[in-house]
């Protein structure tokens, strides 16, 4: 998932940002309010990791900037403050998550995948492909019974096709979602995740849209007959 | 308090009562005693009245008898015994020459009184006190006494004095309720704010309702909710500082943690180092951040610091600083100058050691590389003057008001102090009666903190 973080707090920005990184997650980082603002407006995020205390702009007024514009990218506030007048201002300002500091780093993963679960609207913990199982919270992809080892980036895309099913996904918004600004990358760096994902995983799993993308295409019904076969 | 000492405090309406109690009393019974002689006087003075009447009529009869029968004594005699009434005279009339009289039979034979003697006068007979009247006819041929016990007298105004002390004894039982009732009830409002106060909670510091009580109590429950007030004002401070200061925590707390995290999870030797370079960085910043906290702590509880004030040379304590922050100001590549001439303050010489490391520091912090510190310290002709002046970002002027705030930091800066320096500047400053002032500085860049402090002679020079 690709998340944005808004700290200003140079130790804890980095290394909230190097902990998501070594969950799988692609953080962009910004220090500031009026640059989180811009970069909430033109990417699309996951989730938005906001700090209330931010120079230049709050977090608060920040969130209300986004939701007056429509963007319901999913918010989690961290913030020192644990008052509960704090809280619910934030949650009715539209944040879907309260964190206070400090916090746990996996708990800030899991509070993340629960963020983006209800915003992709889906209950379950764990998504079921046909005979495909892929648990994000222990990123752990089960085929037919078996284990299946996939890298963080492998991973990250195979959960980007997953929550968009049936949703052709271009190339740029799959690299999006895999890497943060920061990351150098390769021109072919999704085709070879994919190409990767396939022998994995097989070949029939995800299509190739020509001049346009990749997608998974959402199983007809729970015909047992079609999902085994 | 222990219950002993409430046990042996006087009671304000424990002794009015008893005074005005006592004071009726007082008063009532000199009233009763004032009543009981004016009515004995009142009383003789009718009785001798109605004495020397008696005896004018008596004195007639008796010439008259005289002038009529001659010296018939014994008819007389008679006569004087039938008088009628409750009235227990006795008496006697003498010829000059003291050789015949009348008398009354009870009378004694020999003249009560002396012949030359008139008017009333005191006599005894058969040991008894008499009331006794004198007088002589026209012609001086004729004395009439007549007396009269004293015993007769008595009994009217006394019976007046026992009739006036029951009354009073009455009087003075309701009066004394009516005043232990009224005494009561003024005090009901005292006792009334009492439970009032005793019954609040201790954190409980609204104002105690002063509108209806009376003007003896206001002043006091004002003066009580004046207190109460400041009580609230320093709470609400100490209340502020404490939720500041533990928000100013959680984020180095924050980082220390997820740090940590990022440690046991590093993917490569490089990722684990810098992430524990930071940790160690973040735990730095906790430990200096509670270190202010704490200096900002004492400098708020202590009030009587001026007691420990001596003489300072500030010049020895700004080389001591400088000499101190030199790594500091080396690692940031600042150039960290001092001049300084001997120049003492009256102050704590620890306290100054504080204001001079947290200014130093900040002017550090907030510069650029490759920029100056300068600090200076002149002995004036009545004052001593500090300046710490850098050629960083400086702040803006609507701003420098600000920047003595607790937990405020210069919008936009990158660096992460604790936000405290200056407040802690500024306390000190204070507790010195030292003069502070934010300008610009050289150059017309950076920032440029000026502080004034009273002058004194050097030691050995002055008296006091």
């Amino acid at each position: 998932m690709r998340v944005l973080l808004v700290e200003d707090d140079a130790q804890l920005g980095k290394a909230v940002q190097t902990g998501l990184q070594q969950q799988g997650h692609a953080v962009d980082w910004v220090r500031d309010g009026v640059a989180g603002e811009s970069a909430a407006l033109s990417g699309e995020y996951g989730a938005i990791l906001l700090d209330l205390g931010l120079p230049r702009q709050g977090g608060m007024s920040l969130l209300q900037k986004l939701r007056a514009a429509g963007n319901q990218q999913p918010v989690l506030i961290i913030t020192s403050r644990d008052e509960v007048p704090e809280r619910i201002l934030g949650l009715d300002a539209g944040a879907d998550d309260f964190l206070v500091k400090p916090f746990d780093l996996q708990e800030l993963g899991a509070r993340l995948r629960a963020a983006s679960r209800r915003a992709v609207g889906r209950a379950q913990t764990v998504i079921s492909h046909g005979t495909l199982v892929v648990d994000p919270a222990a990123r752990h992809v089960v085929k037919s019974g078996v284990d299946v080892q996939l890298t963080a980036r492998e991973f990250a895309l195979l959960l980007q096709l997953l929550e968009n099913r049936g949703r052709v996904q271009s190339r740029t918004q799959l690299q999006d979602a895999l890497y943060s600004w920061s990351n150098d990358i390769e021109s072919n760096a999704v085709e070879v995740h994919v190409h990767h994902l396939r022998r994995k995983l097989g070949r029939e799993l995800i299509r190739t849209v020509h001049g346009q993308g990749y997608t998974i295409d959402e199983l007809e019904s729970f015909d047992p007959a079609h999902a085994t076969g | 308090m222990p219950p002993a000492e409430i046990k042996s405090r006087w009671s304000l309406r424990g002794r009015l009562l008893a005074l005005l109690i006592l004071l009726m009393c007082l008063l009532m019974a000199a009233g009763a005693a004032a009543t009981y002689f004016e009515a004995r006087a009142t009383s003789q003075r009718m009785y001798d009245e109605s004495m020397r009447q008696t005896g004018e009529l008596l004195l007639q009869l008796a010439q008259h008898e005289l002038e009529e029968h001659g010296p018939t004594l014994g008819e007389a005699l008679l006569r004087a015994e039938t008088l009628p009434g409750p009235f227990a005279f006795r008496y006697q009339v003498w010829t000059e020459d003291l050789r015949s009289s009348y008398r009354t039979a009870n009378a004694p034979r020999t003249p009560m009184m002396p012949l030359n003697y008139t008017g009333f006068g005191w006599t005894v007979i058969d040991g008894q006190s008499w009331r006794s009247y004198s007088l002589w006819n026209q012609d001086h041929s004729l004395q009439l006494q007549i007396a009269e016990p004293l015993e007769s007298h008595r009994g009217l105004p006394g019976e007046f004095f026992w009739r006036l002390v029951s009354t009073l004894a009455v009087l003075l039982a309701a009066g004394g309720a009516l005043i232990w009732w009224i005494i009561a009830h003024s005090f009901r409002t005292v006792r009334t704010s009492a439970q009032l106060v005793a019954a609040r909670s201790a954190s409980d510091l609204r104002p105690i309702d002063a509108q209806h009580v009376p003007q003896e109590v206001a002043p006091l429950l004002e003066a009580l909710n004046r207190l109460l007030e400041r009580m609230r004002e320093a709470l609400d401070l100490e209340r502020h500082f404490t939720a500041d200061a533990a928000h100013e925590l959680r984020t180095p707390l924050a980082a220390i943690r997820a740090n940590a995290q990022v440690m046991q999870g590093a993917r490569s030797p490089e990722e684990f180092a810098s992430a524990s370079g930071d940790l160690l960085t973040s735990v730095d910043r906790s430990g200096r951040l509670i270190e202010q906290l704490l200096a900002m702590a004492r400098l708020d509880s202590g009030t009587d610091n001026k007691g420990r004030f001596t003489q300072v040379d500030l010049a020895t304590l700004v080389c001591a600083q400088v000499e101190e922050q030199q790594p500091f100001a080396a690692r940031r590549q600042i150039q960290l100058a001092s001049s300084a001439a001997t120049a003492v303050v009256q102050g704590d010489r620890d306290l100054l050691g504080i204001l001079l490391r947290n200014l130093i520091d900040n002017a550090i912090r907030y510069s650029p590389p490759h920029t100056r510190v300068s600090v200076e310290c002149l002995q004036h002709q009545r004052f001593v003057e500090l300046r710490v002046s850098d050629a960083g970002v400086g702040v803006a002027p609507t701003e420098r008001a600000r920047i003595f705030e607790r937990f405020y930091r210069v919008s936009g800066s990158q660096d992460y102090g604790s936000g405290l320096g200056l407040s802690i500047v500024q306390r000190v400053a204070e507790l010195h009666g030292a003069h502070l002032e934010v300008g610009s500085g050289p150059e017309d860049r950076g920032l440029c903190i000026t502080l004034r402090f009273p002058g004194v002679a050097p030691a050995g020079l002055s008296a006091d």
